[in-house]
């Protein structure tokens, strides 16, 4: 079990960072919680998922579910942390206070409880589960439906494009 | 007294409305004299502390500094060493 973040290296296409972070995105503000999504110079993307209840405000900052989606040669690093809403991994850990490990520890504890570090994690296992579907299929599906947003073959059992990322 | 209603440390909230934050953070720019002067506060602070509690009761506070600060130089180590990483 992590102590204060969740990390994992997902064996899945870097090509599919951009439609992991949507789907994350999509997914939280459907659930109520504000995200914003910065795209890093790595091509990877820096996620912030906030509400009120769940996240603390600290020196007048909100703390948020930090999801990192790096890439790491030929697959994805992820990673779900506790930071500040906004500020990239880096600049985050700067500590503001000096009982900041004993803040973030506590916060992390609460979005543990939540799942919410699992339910992005799973997000992303599954968008890659669907490419390697699509993948594996290349060769042809036994039963196949297509994306009505980009024309993506998918799987029969798929619930959302592995092109885009589209609920299908 | 140490933490809010759903066990979590109050610390930033009592930052927050401390005098010596309010009037440090005033005008938007934190200068050397400034943290020299809050560094001098702690300081004098301890040594009141000194000439004022029994034995036992320094020794608590001692402690809590010590573990305090173990924590805090832990983390940030802990920090460069992902930065490096």
């Amino acid at each position: 079990m992590a102590t204060f973040s969740t990390k994992k290296i997902l064996y899945g296409s870097t090509s599919l960072i951009p439609i992991i972070a949507n789907r994350i995105q999509e997914e939280f503000r459907n659930d109520g919680y504000e995200v914003a999504m910065d795209a890093l110079s790595s091509g990877g993307y820096d996620i912030s998922i906030t509400k009120g209840g769940v996240f603390k405000a600290v020196l007048g900052m909100k703390t948020a579910l930090k999801v990192t989606l790096l890439p790491q040669g030929s697959n994805i690093h992820f990673e779900a942390g506790v930071g500040i809403w906004g500020q990239q991994l880096i600049p985050t850990i700067i500590s503001m206070l000096f009982f900041w490990p004993v803040l973030i520890t506590q916060i992390w504890g609460i979005v543990k409880q939540s799942k919410l570090d699992d339910k992005a994690l799973e997000i992303a296992q599954n968008i890659i589960n669907m490419n390697s579907n699509k993948d594996a299929g290349s060769t042809g599906f036994i039963g196949s439906k297509f994306c009505t947003d980009c024309g993506t073959k998918n799987a029969e059992s798929a619930n959302f494009c592995c092109g885009c990322g589209k609920p299908l | 007294m140490f933490f809010n209603e759903e066990g979590i440390l109050n610390i930033d909230e009592m930052v927050v409305n401390n005098a010596s934050f309010k009037n440090i953070m005033e005008d938007g720019e934190i200068t050397e004299e400034e943290i020299k002067a809050q560094s001098d506060k702690v300081v004098a602070m301890l040594h009141d502390m000194e000439a004022k509690y029994s034995k036992e009761q320094l020794a608590e506070i001692k402690t809590l500094l010590v573990e305090s600060s173990v924590l805090y130089a832990v983390y940030n180590f802990y920090s460069i060493q992902n930065i490096n990483r």
